[in-house]
């Protein structure tokens, strides 16, 4: 039996032959499956997997995720998976350059790196049993990520490259996180940023400072020019553009649609529009084709 | 809905001050909005309206039936006016597909809100002194505030409705028509991204512009159309404004639930005609306004809601002569405000 793609209600079965899996159900009228996906079959053993998941992890992932909780040791992090991911006290890098254990003092400051609601990027150390992630952020690529915006898509839809952290020509940079959660921020932050990496070197996250939002004169970013924000904004409703029309993501393929955009000579808020987007993405993939048919 | 993190806040509000929104937008643009006229046919009149696109967007759909209580055959003009309004019930599910312990009906910034209260208190202290420019509104106290949930949510939607549609819409009623009718507006919410009252308010709209009732007395073949809704345009249309301080006094419209969070307060105006009604809440903390930012944000709205209804009565006119003769069928079409 190939692979099939399945509705739900659709009987895929009525020999009676099989012995019902994940995403199906048996019924008098045979194996009926109860979700959107794919079809598969091992030895005698019938399921579906869906198309549309939430995220599945995998050791080695780049992820971006949002702090929800912070419990004994750790943060909770939402990464789109069907439990929340930890990321440990122990699995962070702390100011000062060397290893060292973490003691309660550490462990009383923890909001001061990250609290409730912000947006960090970090790496898959485990998949536990359950199918709950740990995180890791000893590198200095992972952070807290700030002064951006946080695009949702599909995470089946993510390519996965050898590159996730990809800097755009136009001067936007992306995290693209294999959840689904694409971060993007202008390129101009990396100068102040390493000012403040130099100031706290070996640290995954720089402590907060309290006055970062209250004063908007001492914010830790260098002001960035209008065309940036617009370009941002283009790579925003493309993103959202490709995940309704279910086009695989990558940050090559983003690229290239961001220029076919522009020579389209489409406004930016004309990719908010279906129709608009449906056709930008039919030509874009006649244009791919003869593209490679070309080379 | 998340929590936003300050980190994203800050871009938020640089790109209020520098004025461009997350999508590219201006303050006064709407995204594009897509109405399909009646799709469930067990209802008399149906409508389906998104705001924003495929992936992102708010998604309402409203159903209209009628009750037919008592026939008023050859009783005196007068008292059959008086006696005659339709009862209007207006009820909405908020049910966007998500677990309603967790859904919040505001994203929330914690550190923000200690800065609006301070705000707050300080234009209070300053209202005790100055000369009262500055006008505060009280909350209306059905209001939302950022822990509200899916329950909450709908009963501040469904008051608010059955408010504008029993007491606003008709109590300038005059004409007269066949049969005591109630009618029964349901409205069900099946996507949430921002702008939820002006894509209700649209959704009953629409509904209500092509609303036809059945009448078996003299032509039961023909239907009939209620006579304050045979013109539709003054109807009651209402839309949410929010203000922010990035941009020295500005008013946005249409916003997404990460930029509400970073707004300073929030608006309701209901434009009938010349009349406004303005409910106010505050977002996060109480958030302040004056008078010149209210009379902005009724300015605008007005002009909002001309182009609106221009727009909508263009596209339905033209659908009109389309389908003219035969029976009504799914038509939908796209609308961008500039």
């Amino acid at each position: 039996m190939s692979e099939t793609i399945a509705l739900p209600g659709e009987i895929i079965d009525e020999t009676g032959d099989f012995v019902n899996g994940h995403g199906t159900r048996q019924t008098s009228r045979g194996i009926v499956s109860t979700i959107l996906g794919t079809a598969s079959l091992q030895n005698k053993f019938l399921s579906v997997k869906p198309l549309r998941t939430n995220y599945q992890g995998e050791v080695g992932d780049v992820v971006v995720g949002r702090v929800v909780e912070i419990v004994q040791h750790q943060w909770k992090i939402d990464v789109h998976s069907k439990l929340f991911a930890g990321i440990k006290l122990g699995a962070i890098n702390l100011p000062g350059n060397e290893l060292r254990i973490k003691d309660a003092t550490d462990e009383l400051n923890m909001r001061g790196f990250l609290q409730e609601g912000d947006l960090i990027s970090a790496e898959v150390q485990k998949v536990h049993a359950d199918g709950s992630l740990a995180l890791h952020s000893r590198n200095l690529l992972y952070g807290r990520l700030e002064n951006g915006i946080l695009v949702k898509v599909a995470s089946s839809l993510i390519v996965r490259t050898k590159q996730h952290f990809f800097t755009f020509s136009f001067g936007v940079k992306s995290i693209f996180g294999l959840n689904g959660y694409i971060w993007l921020s202008p390129s101009s932050d990396i100068d102040i940023n390493q000012q403040l990496r130099e100031d706290y070197a070996g640290a995954s996250f720089i402590p907060r400072t309290s006055n970062v939002l209250s004063d908007s004169s001492a914010l830790p970013f260098s002001p960035f020019e209008r065309g940036t924000r617009l370009a941002m904004a283009r790579l925003r409703n493309i993103l959202l553009l490709m995940n309704s029309e279910w086009e695989p993501i990558s940050p090559q393929v983003v690229e290239e649609l961001f220029n076919f955009s522009h020579k389209q000579k489409l406004e930016v808020i004309d990719l908010l529009n279906d129709q608009i987007g449906h056709k930008l993405l039919t030509d874009f993939r006649a244009y791919r084709l003869s593209n490679a048919a070309s080379t | 809905m998340d929590i936003l993190s300050p980190g994203e806040s800050i871009y938020v509000r640089g790109g209020f001050s520098q004025g461009v929104r997350n999508d590219g937008r201006d303050f006064l643009q709407f995204r594009p909005i897509s109405i399909e006229f009646d799709g469930l046919r067990q209802c008399y009149s149906s409508s389906k309206v998104r705001i924003g696109s495929k992936s992102q967007g708010t998604e309402v759909t409203t159903g209209i039936k009628g009750v037919q209580l008592d026939k008023h055959v050859g009783t005196n003009d007068t008292q059959f006016q008086s006696t005659c309004q339709p009862k209007i019930q207006c009820t909405v599910h908020y049910c966007p597909g998500v677990n309603s312990n967790e859904l919040t009906a505001a994203t929330r910034v914690q550190q923000l809100d200690q800065r609006y209260l301070k705000h707050a208190e300080a234009s209070q202290e300053q209202g005790g002194q100055s000369t009262g420019q500055d006008a505060t509104i009280g909350e209306t106290g059905s209001g939302l505030d950022s822990h509200s949930n899916t329950r909450e949510m709908e009963h501040f939607l469904s008051a608010f409705f059955t408010k504008q549609y029993s007491a606003n819409l008709l109590a300038s009623f005059q004409g007269s028509f066949a049969h005591d009718w109630q009618l029964l507006i349901d409205t069900i919410v099946t996507e949430d991204n921002g702008s939820i009252i002006d894509c209700i308010s649209l959704s009953i709209i629409c509904a209500l512009s092509y609303l036809q009732l059945p009448c078996d007395d003299e032509d039961p073949d023909k239907p009939f159309t209620l006579s304050q809704f045979l013109d539709w345009t003054t109807l009651p249309l209402s839309l949410t404004c929010y203000s922010i301080k990035e941009a020295g006094e500005s008013i946005v419209v249409d916003c997404y639930p990460e930029e509400r969070a970073c707004s300073v307060c929030s608006f309701v105006v209901t434009t009938r005609q010349d009349q406004h009604d303005i409910t106010k809440n505050p977002v996060g903390a109480s958030g302040t306004s004056s008078l010149a930012t209210i009379k902005l944000a009724q300015y605008h709205c007005r002009n909002i809601r001309e182009q609106l209804i221009s727009a909508l009565q263009q596209h339905i006119d033209a659908q009109r002569a389309l389908i003219n003769g035969e029976q009504s069928s799914i038509y939908s079409f796209c609308i961008s405000l500039k």
